[in-house]
Order: structure tokens, then sequence, then C-alpha cells
């Protein structure tokens, strides 16, 4: 397929705002490097030292897989935790990721992963990222259970569909193409034990990345992420949604 | 005849004849004296005694082989150097991975790609080409064009022109 064949996502431009409720669950910004060996060998002591004051818990964890040969090791985990644990750097071998369950807004989680990647140059060895990905999990609260008016009907054409009958549950992906990248999106409900059970939660779950991207590139493709996921989001969400969101907002 | 007993320290037991010339006193005597030789009656009775060697009639153990150890006055490089010698660090990374790659052949991209840096990196640390080799080919160079020029000189002075 070739460039002038490709169709980019054209959802309508929306500019960021800072809502006071969001939908957002959890928020990950994940950089992919060069295989770093050293880690496997001893742990980041220096960035340790540099984060403690944000990240003052740390710990270590040692991925283990189990096979027909018996457990095996797979790599280690080195992670750095803000005081109330709602903000999670974490250090694998071959990629360093942000995440956290507590998102207010994006210029504080630009700022944080700002300053990481500003205390990582130096150990990651690297001047390029393999692969950048950036990843919003919402939970939209179906408060009256009616699917209905809380999401883009195009979403919603499986779902709600009467000749399907009640679904026990319902999860869709697709993906696409970005101008500096691509992006992917998941959505759908959980399974339902009890068909009479009403849908209460709703999930989209928004990723976009790259590959090959310039270390010094690479917050530029964030923030560039970050604005099209915002209209995507936006896109996503029905009349209802919306007016939860801002409700009570201010830029 | 009357014989003698030799024991090794590792238990081995050997009886061999002892030459009448060395025998002082009569037998009773002898029995009940420690046995004493001279140098001449040890190496009448060496003969009876089993050889050591390849013939050894016991798998030997590492301990209890000796070689000729050559010493070498080499320093041994120190821990903390070679973890701070870039050239070895690079080495033994980029071994690894290429450990990985041959013997699972499951190597990621993030791998590769660290692999494609450590390949430049010890290029460049260790080239090829020293610059030294570098030079003498470019003197080599300079010397032939200076034959070229001169054998040009000679075929026009003697008009051998092509």
């Amino acid at each position: 397929m070739t460039d002038e064949t490709i169709c980019y996502l054209n959802v309508p431009d929306e500019e960021p705002v800072r809502h006071k409720n969001n939908f957002i669950k959890t928020a990950v910004c994940e950089l992919k490097f060069p295989t770093l060996l050293e880690l496997e060998e001893s742990p980041p002591v220096k960035m340790q030292k540099l984060l403690r004051k944000n990240y003052p818990h740390y710990s270590k964890e040692t991925g283990v897989g189990i096979s027909e040969a018996g457990p095996s090791t797979l790599g280690k985990k080195y992670l750095f935790e803000s005081k109330k644990r709602d903000w999670i750097i974490s250090l694998r071998t071959s990629a360093i990721s942000l995440e956290t369950s507590k998102y207010t807004e994006f210029e504080e989680f630009f700022e944080r992963l700002e300053e990481l990647l500003g205390i990582s140059k130096n150990l990651l060895d690297t001047d390029f990222f393999t692969r950048i990905g950036l990843r919003y999990i919402n939970i939209i609260p179906i408060d009256d259970t009616d699917l209905n008016g809380w999401l883009n009907p195009i979403l919603l054409s499986t779902p709600v569909c009467e000749q399907l009958g009640t679904l026990s549950q319902f999860n869709s992906e697709f993906r696409g193409f970005i101008e500096r990248g691509q992006y992917a999106v998941k959505h759908g409900f959980p399974p339902r034990n009890n068909p009479s059970e009403p849908i209460s939660k709703y999930y989209l779950d928004f990723d976009h990345y790259s590959e090959g991207v310039e270390y010094n590139d690479a917050l530029e493709l964030v923030k560039d992420f970050n604005k099209t996921n915002y209209s995507l989001f936006m896109w996503s969400l029905g009349q209802k949604a919306k007016e939860k969101l801002v409700a009570s907002s201010h830029t | 005849m009357y014989t003698g007993t030799l024991i090794s320290r590792d238990g081995d037991i050997w009886d061999f004849p002892l030459p009448e010339t060395h025998i002082e006193g009569n037998a009773d005597q002898h029995a009940q004296k420690d046995t004493s030789l001279s140098s001449n009656a040890f190496e009448q009775i060496k003969r009876f005694l089993p050889k050591f060697g390849s013939s050894s009639r016991r798998t030997m153990l590492q301990s209890e082989m000796v070689y000729d150890t050559e010493e070498y006055d080499v320093e041994p490089i120190p821990a903390e150097d070679l973890e701070n010698d870039k050239v070895y660090i690079s080495n033994m990374h980029r071994i690894t991975l290429l450990a990985r790659q041959y013997a699972d052949n499951s190597l990621s991209t993030e791998d590769k790609a660290r692999l494609q840096i450590l390949n430049k990196r010890i290029e460049n640390l260790i080239p090829c080409v020293s610059e030294q080799e570098i030079a003498h080919v470019e003197q080599i160079i300079g010397q032939l064009q200076e034959i070229e020029q001169a054998d040009a000189e000679l075929r026009e002075m003697l008009n051998l022109m092509d």
C-alpha cells in the first residue's frame, strides 16, 4: 500500500480541554528502546537516586515463564512508584513506561514524562526509540443503563442491534493510520453473568503508536498523539457523555 | 632368599628380594630390625619395583599428576577496569545477543537494534584497518605514483610512447 492510497484518521479536530471529571482509568506512555543488557545484571542505581524524590517506592520484579521445559526467567522489571502509588515508572530491559491511575490533565502527565526522559537519557544509551505508544483506557459510566446516547452510534451499531438479541458481552477492535504512526481502538463491555443485569460501564481503549522515533522527537510525538487521541475520543462519545464531561470544565 | 617390603604413602605394598650381600647378621636378627639399604643395594632392588607413568595400574587423579608450570608476567586485569572498558562491555553484550540469536533465533526488534548499535560501536572502537595501516598503504600508493611518473619520463625520453 503506498502513501497515496492510505486514508488517515480524519475525525473532526478538537482542541484538548481539561475537564473536571474525566473517564480515564489508566493512562500510559511506553517507550521501547534497544535492549539494555546491563539491566539484567544490575539495578539502575543512579536512576533510582534521581527519581527517589517523586517516586519513593522502589521494587524489583523478576518475570517467570512456565513452559514444558519448566520455569524460566523472563527478565527483570524495576518499578518506581509515587508516594500514593498512583504514578508508576516501569523500567525493563527494553522498555520504559510512565503510567497513572490518577490522570487529571495532559500537562502534568507530559511534565513527568519530560522529566523521566531527561533522567534516563544516559542510562538508555540510545538516540532513538524502536516504538513509542500512548494509551488511554476510558471507562464510560452508563448511568441510565441505556447505551444509546452515550457513544457514537457507529461504535454502537452491533451492541444495540435488536436482531442480535441481548448480548452477554461485546468487544471490538479496529486499527488505522495517523500521519505519524498508527492507532488502535478497542471498545465494548465486559461479560455479564446475568442477562438481565444492565450495562453500567463501557470501555474505550485508545492506543497511538509509532516505530523508529528519534529520542529528541519523542516528546513532540507524544503531544501529537494526545491531540489526535482527544479528537478521536470526542468523536467516540455520544451526547450524554459529552454533557457529563463538559458540565464543569475549563481550558 | 630374604625379601623386603616397601609400603607407599598410598598404602600400596611391594615385596622384593633382598640382595644377600646386604644381609647383616642372621635372618632372625634381621627380621627384628628395620631394613636399612645402602644406595648400591637400592639400585639392585629398584628393578623389582613397579614403574609409574602411563602404565600405572590405577587411574590418576588430577591432584596426583605433576606438570611443568609455565608462569607469565601478565598481571590480571582488575575487575573494575573491565567494568569500565567500553570494548570489553560492548563485546560481552554483543556475544550475549549473538548467542541468543543463534541459540533461540528469537531476537526482538529491540534486541536487533542493540546488536546493530554494538556492531557499529565495536567497529569504531576496534577498526578492521588501523590508521597506521592506512598510512602505510598511502605511502605505497605514493611510491607507485613516483614509479609511474619516472616510467613515463623514460618512455618519453626513449620515444616509446604508446
